[in-house]
């Protein structure tokens, strides 16, 4: 071989290597499909599964000291958690402990679901001994049985979805969420109750989660939006339906991010400085985060009950 | 002014608005309604009263199997109208009902069937949680769905215990088991009309003939049992 020949090779070898690699990790997003739903074992480790089944279902209800608003885990890991690319349990169990750029560090799976509470159901995060945090990390343990572990699995977290094709647009977010959203969710985001029991999720507003969930960022509410919206007729919108109403949907005010520090502007800096975070930014003329109501929901009327 | 004082401010007038805007629709509503139940009772356009067959106080009759009326969303029972009187919605007995009355008709006598309380007890109802009904594949449909085909939990739209959610889901408990059968098997032909986004009549192409049969019954009479015991349901137990 000339060193010519020999020099092509060398150049052409790192793309071959990347090649060869993502070939690899195709080929290494494992398929799972987790235990049947009604396969949970008699026994008294069973009966721990089937608590933190209940929790993760009715969240709302059976934790009120821990949940700010009228949110239950299933709202957003849809089939009590097992459906793929809704970010299943069986997904995210065996990818802790992990590193989380979010705080910076190494993560157990208690403090990733301590997080949910405090972002997502806009409340106060369960001891990471108590016993719904036990009885969740149970289930989601038994829901991943016989996983392979620190692999992730195909349909863990959402799909993620290519780059909007055209810029996001909050005039056509708002039509394709009035005309596929509206009637479920409200058409101002609200949700909708039947007797006092909340039966659709509010999307924005003050009973919806707060300012740092991972649901105001517009790529994960994309993704989650094209592969499950509307509930039982999904893959209905194209993706850039899916981006526009994200977009749309986090247009709106929501409650403050619970690390709030100094002003919105030094928030935005410290955790939402990217491109499309609209947390800070200006929106028909409302810098989002600004008219926040302060995070906790229902649980600060808990704290400080109204004298009048 | 912090933003927390002026969120405050924002949701007292926000509040007062929306009672404010309640009182509105229901003071309006009161003509439509004595209209609707003028329709109801002598009927209209030459058209038999609705009540000899969904009851005197559209409590249905379950022997035949004709569906109860009462607390539907009112906006549900408008579209069905519709459908109905555009054929769509395939029904021998309402669709010359339906078609002989006028929009505004239909409008007020949907109202006056929205403004009757439900035959079940919707208060106790809602309290209805069953998380785990491994031994009664109905009650698993209602609560928990299907994962492959993938069909929702029933109640996930159609409120806890099938109690309805406005504006477009009707209540289910308690309705014919004949009825709701009936239904299920028409959205799979095709012959019940559009329904919202398609949600069901692409939901019941996935059901099973058995499916079918076994939900139905569910909510014809399963689901009524054991709203007695609201404590131990409140645990996610059902026994």
């Amino acid at each position: 071989m000339s060193v010519k020949a020999m020099n092509h090779a060398f150049k052409w070898l790192p793309t071959a290597a990347l090649l060869a690699l993502s070939l690899t990790q195709a080929v290494a997003a494992e398929s799972f499909s987790p235990p049947p739903a009604d396969a949970i074992p008699k026994n008294e480790f069973g009966d721990m599964v089937r608590k933190g089944q209940d929790y993760f279902l009715h969240t709302s209800q059976m934790l009120p000291d821990n949940v700010g608003n009228s949110l239950n885990c299933v709202n957003c890991h849809l089939d009590a958690g097992r459906r793929a690319d809704s970010a299943p349990m069986w997904g995210a169990y065996v990818l802790y402990p992990a590193y989380r750029a979010k705080n910076g560090h190494v993560n157990s799976l208690a403090e990733r679901l301590q997080g949910c509470f405090r972002f997502s159901m806009n409340g106060k995060a369960p001891a990471a001994d108590s016993e719904a945090i036990l009885a969740i990390t149970t289930y989601m343990y038994w829901l991943a049985s016989k996983a392979p572990t620190g692999v992730k699995l195909e349909g863990q977290g959402y799909r993620k979805l290519a780059a909007p094709a055209q810029t996001m647009d909050l005039e056509r977010g708002k039509q394709v969420f009035m005309a596929n959203c509206a009637v479920c969710h409200g058409q101002n985001g609200e949700g909708r109750q039947a007797a006092g029991k909340t039966v659709f999720p509010a999307l924005w507003g003050d009973d919806s989660f707060n300012w740092g969930a991972g649901m105001h960022q517009i790529p994960n509410a994309a993704a989650f939006i094209k592969s499950n919206m509307p509930l039982g007729n999904p893959g209905t919108l194209t993706d850039q339906q899916a981006w526009d109403v994200a977009y749309f949907m986090n247009s709106h005010e929501r409650p403050q991010d619970p690390r709030f520090t100094v002003d919105v502007e030094t928030t935005r800096k410290k955790y939402h400085d990217g491109g499309d975070n609209l947390y800070g930014q200006k929106v028909n003329g409302i810098v989002l985060g600004e008219n926040s109501v302060e995070p906790g929901g229902r649980l600060k009327d808990k704290a400080h009950p109204q004298k009048d | 002014m912090t933003y927390r004082t002026e969120n405050t401010i924002r949701r007292r007038l926000l509040f007062a608005c929306m009672a404010a805007a309640s009182w509105t629709v229901h003071a309006a509503d009161s003509g439509q309604i004595q209209q609707g139940s003028e329709i109801a009772l002598k009927g209209a356009s030459g058209q038999p009263a609705c009540v000899s067959c969904h009851g005197a106080k559209g409590e249905g009759l379950p022997a035949a199997g004709y569906p109860y009326l009462a607390g539907q969303p009112a906006q549900y029972m408008i579209e069905q109208l519709a459908h109905f009187a555009d054929g769509s919605r395939k029904q021998p007995i309402m669709q010359p009902m339906a078609k002989a009355l006028s929009e505004e008709q239909r409008a007020a006598v949907a109202a006056y069937y929205a403004s009757l309380p439900p035959v079940f007890d919707r208060g106790t109802l809602a309290h209805l949680v069953q998380t785990y009904p491994a031994t009664d594949t109905g009650a698993w449909l209602a609560h928990r769905g299907s994962e492959n085909p993938y069909i929702p939990a029933c109640v996930q739209c159609h409120g806890p215990g099938g109690i309805g959610v406005e504006p477009v889901f009707p209540a289910l408990a308690g309705q014919p088991e004949q009825y709701l059968k009936a239904q299920l098997t028409a959205m799979k032909s095709g012959d019940r009309g559009e329904d919202t986004h398609k949600l069901m009549t692409h939901l019941a192409r996935n059901l099973s003939d058995e499916q079918i049969a076994q939900v139905s019954t569910y909510f014809a009479t399963g689901v009524l049992k054991p709203v007695g015991n609201v404590e131990v349901q409140q645990k996610g137990e059902v026994k």
